[in-house]
């Protein structure tokens, strides 16, 4: 009877153990692409292009350059210059003043791919009218709050990207690096994925309106143990909405990448028989420099 | 309510001499049981009617003699020559034929669902049910269902349904008129409905006469067994996994009788010298289980009053139950850790059915249903130094869930044979409990530091009311109609909404054995589930509309045709089209555990659609019965935030869906049964291309993978479900009943269909897509007896 028992035991945890099987599958081969990345502005005298490839998903190589390929500029529909391949997939143009409200379109061409075009425009800089700082504690830990103002312009929608650099340096070196920044700011839309630490949001809310919006910074940001000050930019960015589609897209697709119960999220393109985002933006920054932290945890501006 | 009078005197005067109406109940003889949807009908005039959900029928007739006829599925046809001069109340006990021959009946329900007005519309008998192989050996109604033509499963061996490019909130399943919120036990895999305790299984896919309201998809109308007027009685059966006994008979013989099912899995008795062995030095008991337990009670005061009580409550439960202890320098340490994770459903209905007149039935119902999920861990520390023992407890909950109380009025009056007209109002107050965490921590060393705290979100309070009116009118004697007004109102938190929905649905009579018909309905739905995935976890949420989450509404069409092949085997098609606003998605890269706080702002509200035909041979009688059913259908969904306002295919969109079911009686002891079924695959999101991201430009600060492409959401499709299944019942009448002996194989010949899909890693460590199937071919046996 005890033997039984032990059987019976046996094919119910059988039954429910081998209920998992893995089996390898194929994905049908897609037609590969030409991939564009550019983000410009009217802040730099280059423009820099990385160009590349798409690859199968499982493909099993992480090289995606594009060796031969041919990059062309236009303004306004008339050519520029070709780009000049600087290696590592990037191309550049040196000493050429892009501008504001001009139309850029770049054209990538390579053998054996379809030739990929994208355009896209600078939008108008859009200044920090002041930012102040203030230590506070939230969210159970010691932040120092941000109140950044702006001035949106009513008559057109506008795209925001908001991020902070810290800067610091001691006798062997210099360090950069992107601060923390939290908020729970209405406008705010979605926290930058890739690094940079920063947010986007629209005028949606505040279209048209001075608007001061408050985010909150990360103490290491502004941490010494030099005692030598510490500078940290403060960027608004004022991007393109395509620049704001992929910026938001990306991150989310970032964020669901490992999590089981999100949907992939789809990364917005704007390049035309290809991969990749070629937009543009303008920004506007203002520097503030803190003398460090004491153990206190006050911060002096 | 005196004008309503007029209008019902002037139905009943409308168009006839002098007139006799026979009316009454048709009962199992056997059981006392009423029988829903017999055919009742006087051969000489051509005149008839069926039975309402309670075994009520009316029907009225000129003066003078009638051959007075009364059939119903598996049971002897009963007929009787009548000369009517008066109103006469009659009710008649049908006695279950033999086997279940292809006996000559009057009406055949093939001839019944030719003439009927009803669309979409499928009843499967519990006898069939119980025949047909499913897994582990435990019948289901749920994996029944999913076997017709316009439902689809979410995925292997889960109980939701998809109606018609629906998603699983929007089908009000209903346990004898009570919607029961969780219908899943074990992930779906079994659901909660006990197919011991059911008398009546129906579904409503579209064409919704205006008595049904609440969900966009489907309506799955289960009834309970009333309880054997007669005898006692008894069956069960022993299974794999479960086991479960029904037990019914009279407590004052043919006036009140109940009815009593309970049914409980047993793997965690079995597992639990396994678990025990596995422990090492820690005593631990873990194991799941789940059980159902059906009650009712009948009592008949008078012909014209009865009154039936009946509940549900079923549970699942994992536990696990730890304790440690050890000696150190003398001082004693005990340690012991609680867990629980719990989901159930109670449904109580008090109905009371009164025969008003002999033309206007009426049905009163109280109904209480409450869904309830609780997660809990407590854990205790003690320490014992100079007999003298300090504890420190840690005690957190989280519970979430629904609670209805509802009550409703229904009125069936048949003033002719030409109108059968039912009108009623039903409100029920929601309780939505959308996440409550409970903290409490009793320290011994610093009592200042001791918690009792109670945090999440606050119960939500909504109420609902519908009203209807529909008239079954037979307009000539080959174009009949189902007209009806169903009026909705929901209010929550300030806000009010209504809507006024009109359904119609018609059929034309080609010739005695074809007829064609169309229906239109439009359907609310005030109540959504807030779910992590398809796959029915416990807990998915259900909520309220809110004033910015606006209730879903659909527009459905159908279109098709019935053809009585022979007198027990019909051809049904339909085609549809349904479109569906207000629908709920996620907002790209928000995801939901277990808080309903915020869901507002997580969701997206968009719009979808869905359109295909579906065919239906059916045999009903005779040794071999069972279906083919096909489905070729398209949902897709369009989100102004989701893939960039594109189109993307439902999840469960599924182009072509075919099922065959065939149950055989190769002799008086023995029958087999196969079902077998095909999907192409469900629409998943995959990338297929991979590629740099702009970040590569921006900065060099961390590492980020390439970007994964993919046209737009769900655009790869899963490989193709296929499946058969086999079984075997060998019955056996012996002295004291009858015995059956039940062998099956569910997935006979080991597909590994799809569950899901992931990128991992083979040996050599390159990315792979890989493939997650759950159940293999698994045997079943089941012995199961009746007294």
């Amino acid at each position: 009877m005890k033997k039984l028992k032990y059987i019976i035991v046996s094919l119910t945890v059988f039954i429910f153990i081998s209920c998992e099987k893995t089996l390898d599958m194929d994905i049908p081969d897609g037609e590969h692409k030409i991939v564009i990345n550019s983000l410009f502005s009217d802040a730099d005298s280059s423009i820099l292009v990385h160009v590349s490839k798409s690859l199968h998903v499982l493909d099993k190589s992480d090289q995606l350059n594009l060796p031969g390929a041919k990059v062309k500029l236009y303004e306004n529909n008339s050519f520029v210059a070709s780009l000049d391949s600087i290696g590592d997939g990037l191309f550049s143009l040196e000493s050429i003043v892009m501008e504001h409200g001009r139309k850029y379109e770049i054209e990538v061409s390579c053998q054996g791919l379809t030739t990929a075009r994208a355009s896209n425009t600078i939008p108008q800089k859009i200044a920090i009218e002041s930012i102040d700082t203030l230590s506070v504690t939230r969210y159970q830990s010691n932040l120092i709050e941000c109140r950044m103002k702006i001035n949106d312009p009513g008559s057109v929608k506008n795209f925001y990207i908001v991020r902070a650099m810290s800067f610091s340096f001691d006798e062997y070196d210099e360090y950069e690096y992107p601060a923390s920044l939290i908020s729970d700011d209405p406008v705010v839309e979605e926290y930058l994925e890739w690094g940079d630490n920063g947010f986007v949001f629209s005028d949606e809310l505040i279209n048209g309106k001075n608007y001061e919006l408050i985010f909150y910074m990360d103490k290491w940001a502004v941490s010494s143990w030099s005692g030598n000050p510490v500078f940290i930019t403060f960027i608004l960015e004022s991007v393109s909405e395509e620049y704001y589609k992929y910026a938001i897209s990306y991150s989310r697709h970032q964020a669901s990448r490992n999590n089981p119960f999100a949907e992939p999220v789809q990364v917005f393109c704007n390049v035309e028989n290809g991969f990749g985002i070629f937009a543009g933006y303008s920004a506007d920054f203002k520097i503030i420099p803190f003398l460090g932290y004491t153990d206190d945890g006050i911060y002096m501006e | 309510m005196k004008y309503l009078a007029v209008v019902l005197l002037l139905f009943s005067l409308t168009g006839f001499g002098q007139k006799v109406t026979i009316s009454g109940y048709v009962s199992d003889a056997k059981t006392g049981e009423k029988l829903i949807g017999a055919s009742v009908y006087d051969e000489t005039l051509r005149l008839g009617t069926i039975t309402n959900d309670y075994g009520f029928y009316s029907l009225t007739v000129p003066a003078g003699p009638v051959k007075f006829t009364v059939s119903y599925i598996g049971y002897s046809t009963h007929q009787k020559d009548l000369n009517l001069n008066e109103n006469t109340k009659l009710s008649v006990n049908l006695s279950p034929s033999i086997a279940l021959e292809e006996v000559v009946i009057v009406e055949s329900r093939s001839d019944k669902k030719v003439k009927s007005t009803e669309m979409s519309m499928v009843e499967i008998p519990i006898l069939e049910m119980k025949k047909l192989p499913v897994l582990l050996g435990e019948v289901d109604v749920m994996k029944t269902i999913q076997l017709l033509p316009g439902v689809q499963s979410g995925g292997e061996g889960t109980a939701g349904l998809y109606v018609r490019g629906g998603g699983p909130d929007q089908n009000l399943i209903l346990l004898d008129g009570v919607p029961v919120y969780n219908v899943d036990h074990l992930f779906g895999f079994f659901s909660v409905f006990n197919a011991d305790a059911i008398s009546n299984v129906k579904l409503v896919k579209g064409g919704f006469p205006a008595r049904y309201g609440g969900r966009l998809s489907s309506v799955l109308d289960i009834r309970m067994k009333e309880g054997n007027l007669k005898e006692f009685k008894g069956e069960g059966s022993i299974g794999i996994i479960a086991s479960k006994l029904t037990l019914e008979g009279p407590i004052i013989k043919d006036r009140t009788s109940f009815i009593v099912s309970g049914r409980r899995t047993y793997i965690d008795v079995l597992a639990q010298p396994l678990i025990r062995a596995s422990s090492g030095g820690e005593k631990l008991t873990a194991g799941y289980y789940f059980y159902d337990l059906n009650g009712k009670i009948n009592h008949k005061f008078s012909e014209k009053s009865h009154l039936y009580l009946s509940a549900y409550t079923g549970r699942d439960k994992a536990y696990s139950k730890s304790k440690y202890d050890y000696v150190e320098n003398g001082i004693e340490y005990d340690f012991k850790d609680n867990f629980r994770l719990q989901w159930g459903n109670i449904t109580t209905a008090l109905r009371w059915n009164y025969i008003l007149n002999k033309k206007l039935f009426s049905n009163t119902t109280i109904t209480y249903s409450k869904y309830k999920f609780l997660v809990g861990q407590r854990f205790e520390e003690s320490r014992t130094e100079n007999n003298k023992t300090t504890t420190d407890i840690f005690d957190f909950t989280y519970d979430s869930g629904i609670e209805d109380i509802g009550g409703k009025i229904d009125f069936d009056f048949i003033p002719n044979p030409n109108h059968y007209i039912r009108f009623g109002t039903n409100y029920i107050s929601h309780t939505f409990s959308p996440g409550i965490n409970t903290l409490k921590a009793t320290l011994n060393e610093d009592a200042s530091q001791n918690i009792d705290t109670a945090f999440g979100n606050s119960k939500v309070y909504g109420q609902e009311m519908q009203l209807y009116i529909e008239d079954d009118v037979r307009i000539t004697a080959l174009f009949k109609a189902n007209v009806g007004l169903h009026y909705s109102a929901f209010f929550v938190k300030d806000t009010w909404y209504n809507s006024l929905q009109p359904r119609i649905s018609a059929r034309y009579l080609i010739n005695e054995k074809m007829s064609i018909k169309a229906g239109y309905s439009q359907m609310n739905q005030y109540i959504l589930l807030l779910a992590n995935s398809g796959i029915g976890l416990p807990t998915d949420l259900w909520l309220p509309v809110t004033d910015s989450i606006k209730p879903m509404n659909s527009h459905q069409y159908v279109i098709g045709s019935v053809y009585a092949l022979k007198p027990n085997l019909d051809l049904s098609i339909e085609g549809f089209y349904k479109e569906m606003n207000n629908l709920i998605e996620y907002k790209e890269g928000a995801s939901f555990f277990g808080s309903g706080s915020d869901w507002e702002t997580k969701v997206e509200m968009g719009k979808g659609w869905s359109y295909g035909f579906e065919v239906l041979l059916r045999k009903h009688l005779g040794k071999t019965t069972g279906w083919v059913g096909y489905t070729l259908s398209w949902s897709e969904r369009q989100f102004e935030n989701i893939s960039f306002g594109q189109i993307f295919p439902y999840r469960y969109d599924r182009r072509h869906d075919i099922s065959v079911v065939v149950s055989h009686q190769i002799s008086d002891n023995v029958d087999i049964s196969a079902t077998w079924v095909f999907g192409t695959g469900n629409a998943v999101t995959l990338g297929i291309e991979k590629y740099n991201s702009a970040y590569d430009l921006m900065n060099n600060y961390y590492y980020n993978e390439p970007i994964e492409y993919f046209p737009h959401r769900n655009s790869f499709r899963m490989p193709a479900y296929h499946r058969m299944d086999i079984g075997i019942n060998m019955n056996k009448k012996l002295k004291w009943g009858e015995r059956t002996w039940s062998i099956g194989f569910y997935n006979v010949y080991n597909r590994k269909n799809p569950f899901y899909l992931y990128f991992g890693s083979d040996d050599n460590n390159n990315k792979v897509l890989k493939q997650v199937s759950l159940f293999p071919i698994i045997p079943s046996f089941r012995y199961s007896f009746k007294f």
